[in-house]
């Protein structure tokens, strides 16, 4: 799969981890776009729909949960591969992403090259 | 007037004890996510220095920052570990059963540790009779051995040895990790034994430590579910 000109969405309202997640992928050759929150993050992504995202749970407005079935109920970002990248680690929250339509499910910290096989893995899944 | 009714003082009493592991099961969940945000900063940025990607380091700083990382892990693993105790402690710690080899599942734990302890100038030894057929958690009862074996590993001199024995029957499995410390916690951590309890107690089983002249034993007995017909999922495995 050629990664070139791929775009991936990055939803986090912590600014450090936001952009840590854009530097190790824009290093792996990927395009990023940054929401804050949620609502900005559907915003951007049905305006123009990116190739993935990766979101957090908890964030202000729309959260994790939330956006991803915002998306999965709309038809031009409904098969869009959702990465969700959260510190909530308790055994039935990956069932509850799962549930709502994430099609992986990391824990922070994550590795940085755990992030790269996900994305990548993902996008070549979607193809 | 007639009374009200009460409900029996054993059922408000239990009831107030759910919500309360309910509670504390809630809380430390929150604590732990709210720990992993930072760390996952930390973490993240200090790894692009030293894979070099803010730079060359010298081996100076390439060493400080190892130091680092290592205690980030540290702090991760502690993180993880108080999670682990508050659900096994509201009973939500859940456990996939499979049918596996007790000897295999602790030569595979010791093997990973062996650098370590090569490292430090410790012997590790097996001690074994027979496969030792048990149906448990895999990942889980091997957590419980390396968490014993790598607390009595910090805690061992140089040139001494830790014996790990695993022995089943029928009926039970008894592991136990004999070390020459007098303690057998990572030290700044009585966490590990309380993992290490919560995982035989989530098994059926239990967890001693006896100090002995020269060392102490930590001693860990679970039922093998072997003949256990209660537990669909057992069955199947």
């Amino acid at each position: 799969m050629n990664i070139h000109g791929k775009t991936v969405l990055i939803a986090d309202d912590d600014p450090d981890i936001q952009a840590l997640v854009a530097l190790r992928l824009e290093r792996a050759g990927y395009r990023t776009i940054l929401a804050a929150d949620g609502q900005a993050a559907l915003e951007l992504a049905l305006a123009d729909p990116p190739d993935l995202a990766v979101v957090d749970w908890s964030m202000p407005r729309l959260d994790g949960i939330e956006l991803t079935r915002a998306l999965r109920a709309h038809a031009s970002t409904a098969s869009m591969p959702v990465l969700m990248l959260t510190a909530r680690a308790a055994e039935t929250d990956a069932e509850v992403g799962y549930e709502a339509g994430v099609d992986a499910y990391l824990e922070k910290p994550f590795r940085a090259d755990s992030l790269r096989d996900w994305v990548h893995s993902l996008l070549e899944a979607a193809e | 007037m007639i009374p009200r009714r009460r409900r029996p003082l054993e059922a408000d009493h239990l009831a107030d004890v759910r919500r309360l592991d309910a509670l504390r099961d809630e809380f430390v969940g929150l604590v732990s996510q709210e720990l992993r945000t930072p760390l996952t900063s930390v973490r993240g940025y200090l790894d692009l220095v030293l894979d070099g990607s803010a730079g060359a380091l010298t081996e100076e700083q390439e060493l400080y920052l190892g130091v680092a990382a290592r205690s980030c892990d540290r702090l991760q693993r502690l993180v993880d570990e108080l999670l682990l105790i508050a659900h096994a402690g509201a009973g939500r710690l859940s456990l996939e059963w499979t049918r596996l080899g007790l000897t295999e599942l602790v030569r595979d734990v010791l093997d990973a540790l062996r650098p370590a302890a090569e490292e430090r100038g410790v012997d590790l030894v097996l001690v074994s009779q027979g496969a030792g057929i048990v149906v448990a958690d895999g990942a889980r009862l091997g957590q419980l051995v390396e968490t014993l074996t790598a607390g009595a590993l910090v805690q061992s001199p140089p040139g001494s040895r830790i014996a790990v024995r695993a022995d089943a029957d029928d009926r039970r499995a008894v592991l136990t990790v004999s070390a020459p410390g007098s303690e057998l916690a990572i030290p700044g951590s009585g966490l590990s034994l309380a993992v290490a309890r919560a995982i035989a107690e989530a098994h059926g089983g239990s967890l001693e430590v006896s100090t002995h002249r020269g060392g102490t034993t930590a001693t860990v007995t679970v039922p093998t579910h072997l003949n256990d017909l209660h537990q669909p999922e057992k069955e199947a495995a």
